[in-house]
């Protein structure tokens, strides 16, 4: 799906997200050399939460956020279908 | 792996610039380039002690992130180029093969190739190879930053300078780690 350009929501949420990711990534890479360091496990679990939910929102106005071999809920609400497989006709021309 | 449809830091230009497009082929597909690295520690990882082995596939993981921030920029420094203004800026012989196409070869139009890389299958001289792969790329992104006045490819090029330097700093911790495991070893 391709985001409407105009949509200024989509370019703040998206922005959001990588700032999360980023945070994210920086922490993974320094929990692998200081395991030990509890309060960065616990920042780590807090923004991992924080990320879910904003991804949830995100998925819920502008469809799936990566490319899955899993079903995914369509955006409009109708129904499961799976990416790449074409077995949900119906659903899978839908366009928003 | 991981497909999410958007970058890990954004990439902006500010204008079609070929000249800069061919200067960054070098860190997609050169020696010291974000393939090289990716490739690199993906490949590292397997032989490296259990301690370090997330060090070298989460940073494998981040360097193919850079990598499509890579062909991003290159992408959009290219897309509207005539092939006048390829030739111009020396890319002539790349159009002659890839049209706009990207492909990993160096600056000077060299492919990428596996002889850019090492596994020593010893940890410390597979570690401080990594260190100095990251030093190389950083010192590469300063001179990209240098050649160029768009401060819009400036601020990406920056992020990812910056990120070589934290990778740095990892696998030094990565190489105490394994020095002080050997160390504590030895005791018994």
């Amino acid at each position: 799906m391709e985001a409407n350009p105009c949509d200024q929501r989509y370019y703040e949420l998206l922005e959001q997200l990588q700032t999360l990711d980023f945070a994210l990534v920086e922490l993974n890479l320094y929990l692998n050399t200081h395991p030990d360091d509890l309060r960065s496990i616990e920042q780590f679990n807090q923004l991992t939460q924080e990320r879910t939910k904003l991804a949830n929102q995100f998925q819920e106005l502008y469809g799936p956020l990566q490319i899955l071999a899993e079903p995914i809920r369509n955006v409009r609400g109708n129904g499961i279908r799976r990416l790449g497989l074409g077995r949900c006709k119906k659903s899978a021309t839908v366009r928003n | 792996m991981d497909l999410r449809k958007k970058l890990q830091y954004p990439v902006r230009v500010g204008k079609c610039d070929i000249r800069m497009a061919r200067y960054l082929s070098e860190q997609y597909g050169g020696a010291d380039g974000e393939l090289a690295a990716a490739l690199r520690y993906m490949n590292q990882r397997y032989t490296i002690p259990d301690k370090v082995i997330g060090v070298l596939n989460d940073i494998s993981t981040e360097e193919f992130a850079h990598l499509e921030m890579i062909a991003t920029m290159i992408y959009k420094l290219t897309k509207d180029a005539s092939v006048c203004e390829l030739e111009e800026a020396g890319l002539g012989p790349h159009f002659a093969q890839h049209d706009h196409a990207l492909f990993y070869s160096n600056s000077a139009g060299v492919p990428f190739t596996a002889a850019y890389i090492q596994a020593k299958g010893d940890p410390l001289a597979d570690l401080y190879e990594d260190i100095a792969a990251e030093e190389k790329a950083r010192a590469t992104y300063q001179w990209l930053i240098d050649m160029t006045d768009d401060v819009d490819l400036q601020d990406s090029l920056k992020f990812l300078r910056e990120r070589e330097i934290i990778h740095a700093i990892r696998f030094k911790e990565a190489v105490q780690i394994i020095i002080d495991d050997r160390n504590q070893k030895r005791v018994f």
